[in-house]
């Protein structure tokens, strides 16, 4: 019998994959263009954006993050709305989740095409 | 029967659920950290479409950058970028955390213990945050 299916285990890989990529050099980056420049201390080294390695890298890294995020805010909004959510019987769970997960991790995919448009201009 | 079983799924409002007040994550430390945690990624995301959006404006130009630069040293965004900053802080430790009960590696027969995954992640970490850093200082 052909079973269903499921595309969970890769929006769940790249979860995982964007969190790691997240964890180890999100904070960095928010550290040196949120504040360091802006406050002074640093400046932005433009003519680095211009090598393909770090076109790579940045496309890379923003697209992960991205979808990592997308799944970290649509699997919670269940716990926010909990109690809405069990009170709902399944054929209407699916009607509101599926535009949920559209517009989520739809947009997702929307900025991490458009990292790879910016990137390979 | 499988069939059905795998066709029909459940119906979720006819399975037993404990009932639960809306605020319920607001009851324990650990349950609000939890949900801290998940918030940590709407920052995230913020900071990466901004980002993306200074990166546009680097490769059309220095000009161009220079425009929208400024705009970036407003309070509300320095105030911003801070927050951002310790909710991505909070996001690594935690995910280092997570990725210690997920990893078990094993060097012979000896497992590596929990504490020492979470301190090569953040050795890691902050070897790749400091490779970053070397970028905008020396060069």
């Amino acid at each position: 019998m052909k079973k269903p299916i499921s595309f969970a285990p890769l929006w769940w890989g790249l979860f995982a994959g964007g969190g790691m990529a997240a964890a180890m050099l999100v904070p960095i980056h928010i550290a040196l263009t949120g504040l360091a420049v802006p406050l002074g201390w640093l400046e932005e080294p433009l003519w680095l954006y211009q090598h393909w390695l770090v076109k790579v890298y940045l496309a890379g890294l923003i697209s992960l993050s991205l979808f990592h995020c997308a799944h970290r805010i649509y699997h919670p909004l269940f716990h926010f709305a909990h109690r809405v959510y069990f009170s709902l019987p399944s054929f209407a769970l699916r009607l509101i989740g599926r535009p949920v997960a559209i517009l989520v991790y739809g947009g997702a995919m929307v900025g991490a095409a458009s990292a790879i448009w910016i990137m390979t201009r | 029967m499988e069939k059905e079983m795998i066709v029909n799924r459940p119906d979720n409002s006819k399975m037993y659920h404990p009932h639960m007040p809306t605020a319920w994550w607001f009851r324990k430390w650990s349950y609000f950290l939890f949900m801290l945690r998940e918030l940590t990624s709407v920052f995230i995301a913020v900071f990466l479409v901004v980002y993306l959006f200074q990166i546009y404006h680097i490769t059309q130009g220095a000009d161009a950058y220079w425009e929208i630069a400024g705009q970036f040293r407003s309070g509300g965004w320095i105030a911003f970028h801070g927050v951002a900053l310790i909710f991505a802080i909070y996001h690594s430790l935690s995910w280092f955390k997570t990725a210690a009960v997920i990893l078990t590696p094993r060097v012979g027969g000896w497992m590596v213990p929990p504490w020492m995954v979470v301190a090569l992640h953040i050795a890691a970490w902050l070897a790749a945050s400091a490779a970053v850093l070397m970028l905008y200082v020396l060069i």
